[in-house]
């Protein structure tokens, strides 16, 4: 962080300030208000998302292209073996369009969140030693899996040459954007917690990855959801598992993209709902351990 | 984001303005005995189970003023909280009690390289790195050949770093954060690295900047550099301020103890 020439920065037990000293008067650029600091906030993120990106692929000689093989092979084994189950066979036309969907979201959604859950960790000495907006590091972390997810993504456009029929050219496509940002905005609701706790508990990180193992099941990755919607259950346990921000999520998205449908409300309210209420516990989360981060890591 | 103009730093202060101000600061840690887990801390709350805190004070009430164009040296045993008040300085830790206030750019030079990694090449570092200590985009492409040549590695600049020797990579680090046109420069015995002409050149490169009218703050434990660059000395004891003034009449009580 950097400051106008003119501006005091206040370091207090209750954070930081800008102002005057307290026997001074107070600074004005002429038009009567205290010039606020600048930060480089942007910068700092975008090259250290750059940086992770190329990191992670550097010494590979494929490169980008191995990221592309993991949800290639999982949905061809996948794919494979639930052919022959005759009831997800008749429950979804295209399987693998399905499956190649749900793989390539949660690759994204799982990686994203353990990887940056352990940002903190991984980043500590770039943490103690200079000074920025500390919230930069997970999202920079978490967006660079999104690098990672724009790739995979045109593996799912390629399968409109195998399967043209797979897909619907709607209005309802318009929607897929909006709601991949709501899954970005997920995605950084849930690290911004995660990554300070794990700096002051260590065993956090191991918490979510076991979590999202849970999850995964959770989720109608694997699964056609019409075996959820059509079991005999009550109203009660339908609307709970369709609040699942990551099941609205990938309900929303296939509806889109391969039966030109709109998001019900009830795969709206699932979304944004818990979307919006993790994003606000992300923050307060953040907000109130930021500054022991930097004692503890 | 388009960087603003700024000012060269010797016309940003006046002459003897205050830069910094501490007052009545302390900085708290809790000695660990076990690693937290929140598994743990967790059955601690439910079970209610109180530990005895171990709270330990690096810092304790330390108030005092720096003015611009002053060269502060800090001298202390280990472990007397000359680098917490260095990283307090910066603002990579913030205080438990009391108030600092700082202003201008601050050039924490906490350690060399901060944000260096194996497979980068030296010229992404330097990228990172002076993004980390404050610069802009714009600037550091201006600085980029006088950082490199300084750090007198023009042929290994795209080389990735981790085929440096720990000469290389110090000097890399030094240059980047001189080149970072600071009002503040805060030295954490980083001067201990490289080779004796390099440390020569480092020395003269914070003669220059001092010259220049930079505020420096320097914390090492090498009593002549203290003597060679600073005209006031802080002596910091058991986590307090134990002299405060001219250098040469600070380092004599020091070494005198």
């Amino acid at each position: 962080m950097r400051a106008l020439p003119d501006v005091w920065v206040h370091r207090r037990p209750a954070g930081a300030s800008w102002g005057p000293l307290d026997d001074e008067a107070p600074a004005t650029n002429g038009a009567g208000k205290v010039p606020a600091p600048r930060t480089t906030g942007w910068h700092v993120l975008t090259v250290l998302l750059r940086n992770e990106f190329r990191a992670r692929y550097r010494s590979q000689a494929l490169g980008i292209l191995w990221s592309l093989l993991n949800p290639l092979v999982q949905t061809a084994i996948l794919s494979f073996i639930f052919s022959h189950v005759s009831a997800f066979k008749s429950a979804i036309p295209y399987y693998a369009v399905y499956l190649l969907i749900g793989v390539v979201v949660w690759q994204w959604f799982a990686t994203a969140i353990n990887t940056a859950t352990q940002s903190f960790i991984t980043n500590a000495d770039i943490v103690k030693r200079t000074v920025f907006s500390r919230q930069i590091v997970p999202l920079a972390t978490a967006m660079s899996y999104g690098i990672n997810f724009a790739m995979e993504a045109m593996l799912v456009l390629a399968l409109v040459v195998i399967w043209p029929h797979a897909f619907k050219l709607t209005p309802a496509l318009l929607l897929v954007p909006v709601v991949l940002a709501i899954l970005a905005a997920l995605i950084v609701g849930v690290v911004l917690a995660t990554s300070v706790l794990n700096v002051i508990y260590r065993d956090v990180a191991f918490l979510v990855s076991t979590a999202l193992t849970l999850l995964y099941w959770l989720v109608p990755i694997i699964y056609p959801i019409s075996f959820v919607d059509d079991a005999a259950m009550p109203r009660l346990y339908y609307t709970l598992y369709h609040l699942n921000p990551v099941t609205a999520i990938l309900v929303a998205l296939r509806g889109c993209l391969m039966d030109g449908r709109a998001p019900s409300a009830l795969t709206w309210a699932g979304m944004l709902g818990p979307t919006l209420l993790m994003l606000a516990i992300g923050w307060a989360v953040f907000r109130h351990y930021e500054r022991m981060v930097l004692d503890y890591v | 984001m388009p960087p603003p103009v700024e000012t060269a730093p010797r016309q940003r202060f006046g002459a003897g303005e205050l830069i910094v101000r501490l007052d009545d600061v302390g900085k708290m840690f809790r000695r660990v005995e076990q690693k937290p887990f929140l598994l743990r801390e967790i059955v601690k709350r439910l079970t209610m189970r109180t530990e005895r805190q171990r709270d330990f004070w690096p810092l304790r009430h330390v108030s005092f003023d720096i003015h611009r164009g002053e060269t502060v040296g800090v001298v202390g045993h280990n472990g007397s909280g000359k680098s917490t008040l260095l990283r307090l300085i910066a603002g990579a830790a913030y205080p438990t009690e009391g108030h600092i206030a700082v202003r201008g750019r601050i050039a924490p030079l906490l350690a060399l390289g901060a944000g260096f990694q194996p497979d980068m090449t030296g010229r992404e570092c330097v990228e990172i790195n002076a993004t980390a200590l404050g610069l802009s985009k714009r600037e550091i492409a201006e600085r980029l050949d006088d950082i490199v040549q300084f750090a007198e590695l023009p042929d290994f600049i795209d080389t990735p770093v981790r085929y440096y020797s720990s000469g290389m990579l110090a000097r890399l680090g030094f240059s980047v954060a001189v080149h970072t046109d600071p009002d503040l420069l805060l030295v954490d015995e980083v001067l201990a690295v490289g080779d004796h002409a390099f440390q020569q050149k480092c020395i003269a490169r914070i003669e220059q900047l001092r010259a220049d009218g930079v505020t420096i703050f320097f914390v090492s434990h090498d009593d002549t550099t203290v003597k060679r660059l600073c005209d006031r000395v802080l002596w910091l004891k058991d986590g307090g301020v134990a002299a405060d003034g001219a250098a040469g009449e600070v380092l004599a009580a020091y070494e005198g103890r």
